[in-house]
């Protein structure tokens, strides 16, 4: 067993999480109730010297009044909580938004609009391997197929009748089998948060695994 | 028959934990192997830094991850650094969440430590600097600019390693290990943008969201949870960079028994739940 009171620590608190598995209980909300308060303290003085003091603080010392602007208008988030004021906020929020959208759609628009609807073109660079599973012209073929067809599902401008109805159930197989995908990659990842615990628990606190 | 099969949609919860403990627990203990093959994305990511120039142009690790998902992330970062350190490549670490910055200087002080390389001259590692977008769309311009101060607070004209490196056309692609969007935002602000090379350790949650981005080659390839830093341990082990596989390789097994536990409990979860349909009715 570890020697380590930290250790130690870690590994109660772990258990007390776990009892949850069997029913609410004491040790699981004091367990819960702790993380919650540490989380909280750690990132308030996280923040604060990560982002206050760099980007506010040191600055106003050394008289760089041109700070005062930014903090103003993250101080206007504060109007929400004045009534008559309450209008105020806009102005941050729009300013945000403004600069965020700039700086976003044209990226944005060649890597996730021009570059996806390249990727969705066959090409004759296909043919060279017809069944590479990754550029191989089945792969291109089924690729265009589960695009345009899952797309052709969300069009609902039409009545799903004749050939939109045989495209858009075509396409729910396409969506279905994407959200068992990631269902798999979603019980994969659970299921490696738990054998960490288990590994830490059995290794680190108990040695029982070499 | 039919009664015991319709109690398999209700079985106690309890019972499916014990189980599914039961099946991580043992092959853990015993340490049973079992054998998985490697994924075209890991294979991709691997084959790219294998071919990046020993002392060459740095790879930039960016450890964008927190503490709740370090179980998958982690093995991935010790196994890359493992590969680049083997191999003479030069890292730039740095993170983009707070928390992520101090997981990521405890990862590369070990792994730099178990192969004799030293801070500021094989591998450099930044304090946190918030920003995220403004960070990377400011390295693409300037390093130095974005990244004044490494992690104990040196200058960046301080840091042999760093003195040839102004901007992305100098680093030979950037790695974002990640529990959450930032790869996609590397993509967006890096890799569209300045053309740099993009890779992704991403947890098993995210990984589906990138395979467009594999499929376009805006990624040269991905880790995809503990599969992805299993899989990277066995390229390492396979081509003589590192000699044992690591945690992940270990937890194969069980996450494949386990795998195994809850594809059968959903069969017969439904099988139970189609049999008491059955009963109800003709009662």
């Amino acid at each position: 067993m570890s020697l380590n009171p930290w250790v130690w620590i870690a590994a109660i608190l772990s258990l007390a999480i776990f009892s949850y598995l069997y029913k609410d209980n004491p040790a699981f909300r004091f367990a819960e109730h702790l993380f919650t308060g540490l989380s909280v303290g750690y990132y308030l003085v996280l923040y604060y010297n990560n982002y206050a003091i760099p980007y506010l603080i040191t600055p106003l010392t050394e008289h760089r009044w041109i700070t005062l602007i930014p903090m103003a208008l993250g101080m206007m988030y504060l109007f929400r909580f004045i009534p008559k004021l309450n209008y105020l906020i806009l102005i941050p929020i729009a300013i945000s938004l403004g600069f965020l959208n700039g700086m976003n759609i044209p990226l944005v628009i060649e890597a996730d609009v021009l570059k996806q609807v390249q990727g969705t073109m066959i090409n004759t660079s296909m043919l060279k391997n017809i069944w590479d599973p990754q550029n191989g012209l089945i792969a291109g073929i089924l690729i265009l197929l589960g695009v345009v067809s899952s797309i052709s599902y969300f069009y609902f401008s039409r009545e799903h009748k004749g050939a939109l109805k045989v495209s858009a159930n075509m396409g729910i197989w396409f969506v279905m089998i994407g959200f068992g995908a990631t269902f798999g990659y979603t019980v994969m990842a659970r299921v490696s948060l738990l054998i960490a615990r288990v590994q830490f628990l059995f290794t680190d606190w108990i040695h029982l695994i070499k | 028959m039919l009664k015991l099969l319709s109690k398999f949609g209700k079985l106690d919860r309890r019972l499916v934990f014990a189980l599914l403990i039961a099946t991580i627990l043992i092959p853990l203990l015993f340490s049973v192997k079992s054998h998985f093959y490697v994924d075209a994305a890991t294979k991709g990511l691997y084959d790219y830094i294998d071919n990046i120039e020993p002392n060459g142009r740095p790879l930039l690790l960016s450890f964008d991850y927190d503490p709740q998902v370090a179980a998958e992330l982690d093995p991935m970062a010790r196994a890359v650094l493992r590969h680049c350190f083997a191999k003479g490549i030069k890292v730039i670490g740095m993170s983009l969440q707070p928390q992520g910055d101090a997981i990521g200087e405890g990862i590369i002080t070990q792994v730099s430590r178990e192969f004799g390389k030293k801070p500021g001259i094989d591998y450099t590692y930044f304090d946190f600097r918030p920003g995220g977008y403004i960070i990377m769309l400011q390295m693409g311009t300037s390093v130095k600019q974005a990244l004044p101060l490494d992690y104990y607070q040196v200058p960046y004209d301080s840091l042999p390693m760093m003195h040839n490196i102004h901007n992305y056309g100098d680093i030979a692609m950037v790695l974002s290990l990640a529990g959450s969007t930032w790869p996609y935002s590397w993509i967006i602000f890096a890799g569209t943008k300045f053309k740099v090379k993009i890779g992704a350790g991403q947890t098993a949650v995210m990984a589906p969201d990138n395979y467009p981005f594999l499929q376009t080659g805006q990624l040269v390839g991905q880790l995809g949870g503990m599969k992805g830093g299993a899989e990277y341990e066995q390229l390492i082990v396979e081509a003589g960079y590192y000699k044992k596989p690591g945690v992940a390789s270990k937890a194969m097994s069980a996450i494949a028994y386990s795998h195994i536990l809850i594809i059968l409990l959903i069969v017969l979860g439904n099988i139970g739940y189609f049999v008491s349909r059955q009963l109800e009715g003709s009662k």
